[in-house]
């Protein structure tokens, strides 16, 4: 599979432009993290790739041909995860993945829906109702609709929102081994997810894409522009510098900070992808 | 494939919504208000009261509630966010189709399960009057086709504005139209409270289901073509309406379906056969303006029903072998036929039909050429349709297997007559017996195709009124009179129980006792009293004829003696009429005159007689009283120049208003002070003796009787008998 969005703009009706002059491809398999601040456009952008909306501007191809010409079999290829979603309370969580396996038109239903459950972990909660469900269950059973049939292209937003540390992570190794044979495109705020995971990392920001690349690349651009200094209580940042982290230790508060040009003081250190990330967004917001 | 994977799991996902549950318990419970405060058919026979009721209330109260229920259903998916998961794997619109079909499968278990639950109390109640199938068929010709209707519009409404505001109004205001003055009297257009003015238990309801399987075929074509506009106009890629819809027109055979489904129902609604669409009131027709009737020798009928399509075909030879005057004629036939053939003298004849519709008939003109005579023959075929004037209240052109019921053009064209014989042939189901111009028909011929052509030969110009049903037939004498008796067959077991024959020997006995021999005394003629569907409604009276009001043999009726005045004594007051009307005294008709105020009060003495003062009080004095009083509280009725400036429409509404309030309770009031002032009941019977032995129409030379001949009789002034 492969899906290309050509240089898209999507204006709102209410005039606000949400993206402007978009332009990506990827290609089975691919994992892509998609990284920005909130109202950067990457729910606009996802909400384009699964033919939610139509970029005001551009075209979306799917395997050389616009998207909206195959939509139903793009979607029959779909697995979605919206950033916020609802469920069918009066189902249990059996008969909701049933009801989405209808809609995809997934044949061997049962065999479908008891793989995800494992995989989500929801196979012991299977006849609960969803009604009484805690949030991160919810989400799990969201998760679970979206892998359901085994799609060639799961698009995530926000997926792992709600979710303990340790269902993070392992839902992020499944991400990453089912990533073997198809594209996903997740969509999150924690870098270090996309960082253990993604081979492709996206950054947006004000409907632009900053990066688009590894994240080996991405840190690689960052290298001599993270640093780390220990100030005292009451302390000014340095001006031109952003504050990554701030760790309470014995002699006063160790911050890591990301500069265009690091102040005498501060230790150079080798950045992270959450780094990279913020100092890629400072840059383009000095720009501006 | 998938929109039926996509309806199953719409199904289960339905079937485990408590408010699902609860709006069907709701529409089981909701015909328990057809049987109290939600009385929707003006019917009062048994099936009016125990099925038409019911189903009216829960097919109305279920409507409602399925709109209701699926607003709110698909509101709740884009309100709750469920829409955003499956509209990315699915098409809305084959979602909002498997949706749709879920809730009409609802709403057809619901009607099963409404249908199954009210069978046992209706079939108790109704006892030998219940019919499984009409009980049946009334759930699935209202009940449910009104159900889908309303679904189907309701989720229109909701695709169409996405705002559960603005379709529940949308939905408000078609409801609105339903219940206005606009289609109170419309079976078309209440599509939400179909329209029984009343059914029949002895005789076959079957006018009013065609009715209504026509009227729901109406609206749900109409609430199917709205529905397929709707889903052109479901939202998607976020767009508004207008950008949705315009993406929607891509999906044109969807844009043709609904053009052809709204198109179908207009045109089916323009088309309906029933009514025909001539002026609502009634029209004083100038027949000073028609050519000169031309007297054929003789008129031959030879009529066949189609008791399946609800058609007659007819052909009808006039012979003018006698003249060759030739001229313009202009013959009047049903508004529901159409005239496939006319020849003269053996040769096609050129006729004109304007299209015009007055009274129930349209015109048919033709010209005889001069100088040539022979037999004129006319071809006509259709479904008969009724008077807009007449409708909705009175279903008297009716065809079907079980019975038959035309009048006047609905029969054979009329305007044309004879003064020589006049023959008549009729083939219809063979288990059917026939009355023509109240008379029973006696010879058949059996065609051995489950029917059978009867024959008669009439002394009268044209066909007037035709009955057939599936009757029970006795005679007897009562006095001097032989009576011929014919009932529906559901009722034998009712008038033997209920020793009717003695009845109407009594009332016989009693009108000839006080004012002296019928008319059909000495062997002269006999009598007909025939039992009619209570959908023609009312009594009728002619010569040597009397008809009933089906519920006078009703249970209700007969278990019930405190309803006698209503509905028992109708028959007595129509066997009054035989003394009081053609061929008794008949009175001239004035504005406190008439045949019916004499009868009244005759059937209030005898009701009297038969069930003692205080019931003859409490259901004829008083209830006279009362009417009277409400007439001289009325504004407009102590107020004629108020009244003088009303529309003409409300004017002629409240004169009708006004003369059944005359004639049937001022006017009898009036004679029971006449009565008082006489000096008592026994002096008041001396005085109507007196007037029906010197002015019955046995005497040739009687004029028609006066309100001033009677108070001549009885040696008082209009001013004597005034009620205040």
């Amino acid at each position: 599979m492969k899906i290309e969005a050509n240089d898209i703009t999507m204006i709102y009706p209410s005039g606000k432009k949400a993206l402007q002059d978009i332009t990506l491809q990827a290609e089975t398999p691919n994992f892509i993290g998609i990284l920005g601040p909130n109202g950067a456009g990457k729910t606009t952008l996802m909400k384009l790739l699964i033919a939610g909306l139509v970029p005001t501007k551009g075209k979306i191809l799917l395997d050389g041909k616009p998207l909206l010409s195959q939509e139903k079999k793009f979607k029959s290829k779909l697995g979605y995860l919206a950033q916020s979603f609802g469920l069918y309370d009066e189902l249990n969580v059996w008969q909701f993945l049933d009801y989405m396996a209808a809609l995809k038109g997934i044949k061997n239903k049962n065999k479908a829906i008891d793989s995800v459950l494992e995989q989500t972990n929801m196979a012991e909660r299977k006849k609960v109702r969803i009604h009484n469900l805690s949030g991160g269950q919810r989400q799990r059973v969201g998760i679970a609709q979206a892998l359901l049939g085994n799609p060639e292209l799961i698009i995530l937003d926000e997926p792992t929102v709600g979710l303990d540390p340790e269902e993070r992570v392992k839902f992020r190794n499944i991400f990453s081994e089912m990533a073997q044979n198809k594209i996903i495109l997740l969509s999150t705020h924690i870098v270090e997810d996309v960082q253990a995971v993604c081979n492709r990392v996206l950054v947006i920001y004000n409907g632009s894409i900053l990066f688009d690349g590894t994240p080996s690349d991405l840190i690689l651009q960052t290298k001599g522009h993270v640093g780390i200094y220990v100030s005292q209580l009451g302390d000014n940042v340095p001006e031109g510098c952003e504050v990554v982290s701030k760790v309470n230790i014995a002699g006063g508060i160790q911050c890591r900070i990301v500069a265009d040009k690091l102040p005498s003081f501060a230790k150079n250190t080798d950045p992270t992808l959450e780094d990279a990330y913020l100092y890629c967004i400072k840059r383009e917001g000095e720009k501006e | 494939m998938k929109f039926f994977s996509l309806y199953r799991v719409e199904l289960r996902r339905l079937a485990l919504s408590k408010f699902l549950w609860g709006i069907m318990i709701l529409c089981l419970c909701a015909p328990l208000l057809g049987y109290s405060v939600f009385a929707m058919s003006y019917s009062e026979v048994m099936s009016g009261k125990y099925i038409a009721n019911p189903v009216l209330a829960g097919t109305t109260i279920g409507a409602i509630l399925w709109a209701v229920f699926t607003i709110a259903e698909s509101d709740r998916q884009h309100r709750m966010g469920t829409d955003v998961l499956s509209d990315a794997i699915a098409s809305p619109a084959i979602l909002c189709a498997a949706r749709a079909a879920a809730l009409l499968s609802f709403s057809v278990i619901t009607t099963i399960l409404s249908s199954l639950l009210y069978l046992p109390y209706t079939a108790d109640k109704m006892e030998y009057l219940f019919s499984i199938g009409f009980y049946m068929g009334n759930f699935f010709t209202f009940m449910m086709p009104t159900w889908f209707i309303s679904i189907l519009f309701a989720e229109a409404f909701y695709q169409i504005t996405r705002r559960i505001e603005l379709a529940v109004m949308l939905y408000a205001v078609l409801c609105y139209f339903s219940f206005s003055r606009f289609a109170k009297d419309d079976y078309f257009s209440r599509w939400l409270n179909p329209l029984i003015v009343t059914y029949s238990d002895g005789f076959p309801s079957i006018w009013p289901l065609r009715v209504g399987i026509y009227t729901r075929a109406i609206w749900f074509l109409l609430a199917a073509g709205s529905w397929f506009f709707a889903l052109l106009c479901i939202r998607k890629y976020q767009k508004n309406l207008v950008l949705s819809f315009a993406r929607g027109l891509k999906k044109l055979y969807i844009l043709i379906l609904s053009a052809t489904f709204l198109a179908a129902g207009v045109l089916l609604w323009i088309n309906q056969p029933f009514v025909d669409h001539g002026p609502e009131e009634y029209v004083e027709q100038d027949f000073s303006q028609y050519p000169d009737i031309i007297m054929a020798d003789s008129i031959d009928y030879s009529l066949i029903v189609n008791p399946v399509e609800g058609s007659l075909s007819g052909k009808v030879k006039y012979d003018y072998s006698h003249y060759t005057g030739g001229g313009e004629q202009k013959i009047q036939l049903n508004t529901g036929y159409k005239v496939t053939s006319v020849t003269y003298a053996g040769e096609k004849l050129t006729y004109k039909m304007p299209g015009d519709a007055v009274n129930g008939s349209q015109s048919l003109v033709l010209i005889l050429p001069k100088g040539k005579s022979g037999v004129l023959t006319i071809e006509y075929e259709g479904f008969p349709s009724m008077a807009r004037f007449m409708y909705p209240f009175m279903v008297y052109q009716s065809i079907d297997k079980e019975y038959i019921s035309l009048n006047d053009a609905a029969i054979a064209p009329v305007n044309m007559t004879t003064t020589g014989p006049c023959t008549a042939r009729i083939t219809m189901p063979e288990n059917l017996i026939p009355f023509l111009d109240y008379e029973p028909m006696h010879n058949f011929v059996d065609n051995h195709d489950g029917t059978k052509t009867w024959t008669t030969k009439s002394a009268s110009g044209y066909l007037m009124t035709f009955y057939a049903a599936d009757y029970k037939t006795e005679s007897f004498l009562a006095g001097d009179v032989k009576i011929d008796f014919a009932y529906g067959k559901k009722y034998e077991d009712t008038v033997r129980n209920n020793n009717v024959q003695q009845a109407i020997i009594d009332v016989f006995d009693y009108c000839t006792k006080h004012y002296g021999k019928s008319q059909y005394a000495n062997g002269k003629k006999g009598l007909l009293l025939q039992q009619i569907s209570a959908m023609a409604m009312g009594g009728h009276a002619t010569e040597g004829y009397c008809e009933w009001f089906e519920t006078v043999l009703s249970p209700d009726t007969l278990n019930d003696p405190q309803k006698g005045a209503n509905n028992t004594e109708v028959f007595i007051h129509e066997m009054v009429h035989q003394w009081w009307r053609s061929y008794g005294l008949e009175c001239k008709e004035e504005e406190l005159w008439s045949n019916e105020g004499l009868t009244v009060y005759s059937t209030y003495r005898i009701v009297k007689e038969k069930y003692g003062a205080l019931y003859a009080k409490k259901y004829y004095l008083d209830k006279w009283q009362e009417d009277v009083d409400t007439q001289n509280r009325e504004f407009y009725y102590r107020h004629p120049e108020y009244f003088k400036k009303l529309p003409k429409k409300y004017r002629a509404r409240l004169n009708q208003q006004n003369e059944s309030i005359n004639w049937y309770s001022r006017m009898p009031l009036m004679i029971k002070r006449a009565e008082e002032l006489v000096g008592g009941e026994e002096k008041m019977d001396a005085i109507l003796q007196g007037m029906y032995k010197e002015n019955s129409l046995q005497n040739p030379n009687s004029d028609l009787f006066t309100f001033q001949d009677f108070l001549n009789a009885c040696n008082l002034t209009k001013e004597d008998l005034y009620l205040e």
